[in-house]
């Protein structure tokens, strides 16, 4: 039954009805195609954020200081105050079990005027920063290095600047590693160049608009007097980590007599719970993708159901003309069952080339460095997707050929030859 | 080779149409027998029987010594591929394929190859005049080429019976008389019982038997 002449005959009848079968194929293709781009290309944007975030293995707390809203110890509320870069190491000493590291970051009032050695002029913010900035900002380095310890420690007149500073002071393509930048009437030897990976996460501003300079130095420059804007802890993740956190907020508010009620004075941001944030929006959005994407697949094949039925309708007469010539009722079946997969299967494998070609196409563009500023990955193949959606397209042609077809031929024949209802 | 034993035949619906009310009539092979009756004589209804096209209430109807009642679709259509040759009034040629594929199709069910079976389909185009014609397809065809077609597509399944429904009904008199010599020809060569329903008195007095139908019972059965 299902030798070469069996198909022979079902390709001869399929394109003998070009425009119908056409009709009915690009519903699946598009349905297909698309479910394929869809999730493949948000798997991509899934990557991006979630590989950069997945490599860091420990909590930062970050805790900017507010004004005080309770009075407490004697002292009324509306308190200005704040953490002091020596305070880092008292902290780091207190809570040395479970806390890497401790750094601090001000930012210095208004923008700064910039000048390299060739007279280009330009405007930036100034960041202060410990070389442990480095840890949880998502940056990379274009050129030339970070901030280091000893910068810190002597004090060094240095800076790092940021890929957007470094381009339009020094121009495309050329490492200012080395070169003078003047901020103001100070200057400062160019160590390296900065660049963010992922723009989603911002502490204070986007390091490509910034220069940045080692906190001991623009301490001494610019009478900071040790002040922290934001100081942070890099901390283990333990099964202790909320109870650490709580430790560590309440020791920072006992330190500064703030109360320990007082919510409202210090502000706490968790690396990791805006990980987690981000893990779940885009969990919901992988589903929502998914789900989008197979409702097409499931529409277009809908249309396959509803062409099948309108062109069974249609060939009635045709198949009963079968009929009476010697056709039996299975090898109709058959034959509408087989016409209906080919059209959908070798749609769907269409509109899965296609879409996996769009997949390819991106990728290449993410290696080649289109990222989106690090918010786009490398797609994936939705490989899970792409078996599921074959698996769909196989039950759904083959119902939406047998369920008309199995109907028609228990007419009787002259029925069918009548050509009517 | 076909009996009827008081067949009845009632089309259900709101009022129910009793179409047949008892008909007894015996064929014997090799006979070339022509019903006559008004339309609503349930002339074509009959002949649709015959051929296994429909089915019937009361009764027996036998087909070649085999009672046919009860069998199964599948079983139908083995019968129908055995024993029976179709010529419609409309042709029923399937419209996407040309004349040598529509005679050759009932072949394909066969399980005939395809080059044996365009061979053969080439054959019996030859036999209607029409070999010429094999690459038409049926709309840049005639009605009287059409029903060549249809008829050497009722050869090609090699039956013992060819049951014609008004194989006449839509042509030109020059036409009919072509194919009825067509179909005379075939009866007295080939010994195939041969069944026609017709109005058309100038086509059975051509038969060689004339039985007349008159509101769902048989009124004459005359040999000429």
């Amino acid at each position: 039954m299902f030798g070469r002449d069996f198909w022979r005959e079902i390709w001869y009848t399929i394109s003998k009805q070009k425009v119908r079968s056409l009709l009915t194929a690009f519903g699946v293709f598009w349905g297909t195609f698309m479910l394929v781009v869809v999730v493949g290309a948000f798997s991509g944007l899934n990557h991006g954020f979630m590989g950069l975030m997945s490599t860091m293995d420990y909590e930062t707390l970050l805790m900017s200081p507010k004004l005080t809203t309770i009075p407490y110890k004697g002292m009324s509320n509306s308190r200005e105050w704040t953490i002091k870069y020596d305070d880092l190491s008292v902290i780091e000493k207190r809570f040395h079990r479970n806390v890497r590291m401790c750094g601090g970051i001000s930012m210095i009032p208004g923008k700064k005027r910039l000048a390299s050695v060739d007279g280009k002029t330009g405007f930036a913010k100034i960041q202060c920063v410990m070389p442990s900035y480095f840890l949880p900002i998502p940056l990379k380095m274009t050129s030339g290095r970070f901030i280091n310890d000893i910068d810190m420690l002597q004090k060094r007149r240095v800076c790092v600047i940021g890929a957007n500073v470094a381009a339009r002071l020094f121009g495309d393509g050329i490492d200012p590693c080395g070169q003078q930048l003047s901020v103001e009437q100070f200057s400062y030897t160019i160590v390296g160049v900065v660049k963010k990976t992922n723009s989603t996460v911002v502490v204070i501003d986007n390091e490509d608009d910034l220069v940045l300079l080692p906190f001991t130095t623009a301490d001494a420059v610019y009478k900071l007097e040790g002040k922290c804007d934001v100081a942070y802890a890099l901390m283990d993740m333990t099964s202790t980590l909320d109870r650490d956190e709580k430790e560590l907020t309440a020791f920072v508010r006992e330190m500064h007599n703030v109360s320990p009620d007082d919510d409202y004075a210090i502000e706490l941001v968790s690396m990791q719970d805006y990980v987690k944030q981000w893990g779940l929006v885009f969990k919901g959005m992988n589903i929502l993708t998914v789900v989008v994407g197979a409702g097409m697949l499931v529409a277009g094949i809908m249309g396959i159901f509803n062409i099948m039925l309108i062109s069974i309708r249609e060939r009635r007469q045709e198949l009963g003309i079968r009929l009476s010539l010697g056709s039996n009722p299975h090898g109709i079946v058959w034959q509408v069952v087989c016409e209906s997969l080919v059209l959908t299967l070798s749609a769907g494998f269409a509109g899965l080339l296609s879409g996996l070609g769009v997949i390819t196409v991106m990728r290449r563009m993410v290696e080649y460095g289109m990222n989106g500023g690090g918010f786009l990955g490398i797609p994936q193949i939705p490989f899970g997707v792409t078996v599921a959606s074959l698996v769909l397209m196989l039950i759904g042609g083959t119902l939406a050929g047998f369920l008309p077809a199995s109907k028609v031929v228990e007419n009787e024949v002259i029925d069918l030859l009548s050509k009517q209802e | 080779m076909i009996d009827f034993k008081g067949v009845h035949k009632t089309y259900p619906g709101a009022e129910p149409l009793h179409v047949l009310k008892g008909i007894d009539l015996h064929i014997d092979e090799g006979e070339l027998v022509s019903i006559m009756g008004a339309s609503g004589s349930g002339k074509s209804t009959m002949l649709n029987i015959m051929g296994i096209l429909d089915s019937y209430d009361d009764g027996e109807y036998h087909l070649a010594g085999q009672l046919i009642k009860g069998q199964s679709r599948m079983e139908q259509s083995r019968l129908r591929n055995e024993l029976i040759g179709y010529i419609f009034q409309r042709y029923n040629l399937i419209s996407f394929k040309n004349a040598m594929e529509n005679v050759a199709l009932p072949l394909y069910y066969r399980g005939v190859n395809m080059r044996t079976r365009n061979r053969m389909a080439m054959e019996y185009l030859e036999r209607v005049g029409l070999a010429s014609h094999w690459d038409h397809l049926p709309n840049q065809l005639s009605g009287g080429q059409q029903q060549r077609v249809a008829i050497a597509r009722a050869l090609a399944m090699r039956p013992k019976i060819i049951l014609a429904d008004e194989p006449t009904g839509a042509l030109d008199s020059v036409t009919t008389q072509e194919v009825m010599n067509l179909l005379k020809a075939l009866n007295s060569e080939e010994r195939l019982t041969m069944v026609i329903v017709t109005h058309e008195a100038s086509i059975s007095e051509q038969t060689h038997r004339r039985v007349r139908l008159s509101d769902g019972r048989i009124t004459d059965d005359e040999r000429l």
